[in-house]
């Protein structure tokens, strides 16, 4: 059952902060300029996020394309949790607003936990996965 | 298309629904210009201009103009942590700190 909840699960999170993305462009933008990061990297981000989650949801919604939807998932859960993680470790010389959809509300500590449990989430549903990988003849050829 | 998961398919409209129906609201003009900081010279001001709103901020919630004056100058809510295109912060009153020298750099007042 969890294993069919963690993909909905996902969908959801990757369609609802894509599309508010999306609806919100400026503001998204603005976000992101708001970032310690370089500015033309920031505009450049500011499209390339939506679009990843647009296809990471995408995969997940097919059977065939499902684990590499949930890789991606996994791929963009880990990036944005090592940035948050960065940030309450004081890497940057000051902590921005985490002004994304829902999470506008949330401190990044709750933001770090949220995304924390998806990743843990994300790595259960991939575990059966792996471990046909694992079992494989020709891993085990190698 | 065929082996689409329908129920799945279904969280993802309703993923789009959620975030349309929660869609920021529309911001100021694009166009209000503020200027925010200055370099104060012998001959007299050279100012800086800068949109705010091209930064996302706005206004009433993430600053606020002081007036009266012929200039915008800040007053920033300290809770929403911003730095302007330099990486400096707007914490408080912003008395200008900061502008462009002659050579059109950015520099801060010492």
């Amino acid at each position: 059952m969890l294993r069919g909840l963690i993909p909905a699960l996902l969908v959801l999170l990757f369609t609802y902060t894509s599309a508010d993305k999306l609806f919100g462009l400026e503001t998204f933008t603005g976000s992101l300029y708001n970032q310690p990061i370089p500015h033309r990297l920031a505009f450049l981000l500011s499209r390339i996020i939506p679009i990843a989650e647009i296809l990471t949801a995408g995969c997940l919604l097919f059977p065939r394309t499902q684990r590499i939807g949930l890789y991606a998932s996994l791929f963009l859960l880990t990036i944005f949790t090592v940035y948050i993680a960065a940030i309450l470790l004081h890497f940057f010389r000051k902590i921005p607003c985490s002004c994304a959809g829902i999470f506008r509300h949330i401190t990044w500590q709750q933001h770090l936990w949220i995304n924390l449990l998806l990743l843990v989430l994300t790595g259960l549903a991939l575990l059966p996965a792996l471990g046909r990988h694992l079992r494989s003849p020709l891993n085990h050829s190698i | 298309m065929r082996k689409i998961k329908w129920p799945l398919l279904l969280v993802a409209v309703f993923g789009v629904c959620a975030a349309y129906v929660n869609k920021p609201a529309p911001k100021a003009s694009p166009k209000d210009i503020h200027t925010y900081s200055y370099w104060y010279t012998a001959s007299g001001h050279m100012y800086y201009g800068f949109d705010c709103t091209s930064l996302g901020w706005i206004q009433g919630l993430d600053y606020d103009c002081i007036y009266p004056s012929s200039i915008c100058t800040f007053a920033a809510d300290p809770t929403r942590s911003h730095s302007d295109a330099t990486g400096n912060y707007f914490f408080t009153w912003d008395v200008p700190v900061a502008g462009i020298n002659y050579d059109g750099a950015f520099q801060l007042f010492p």
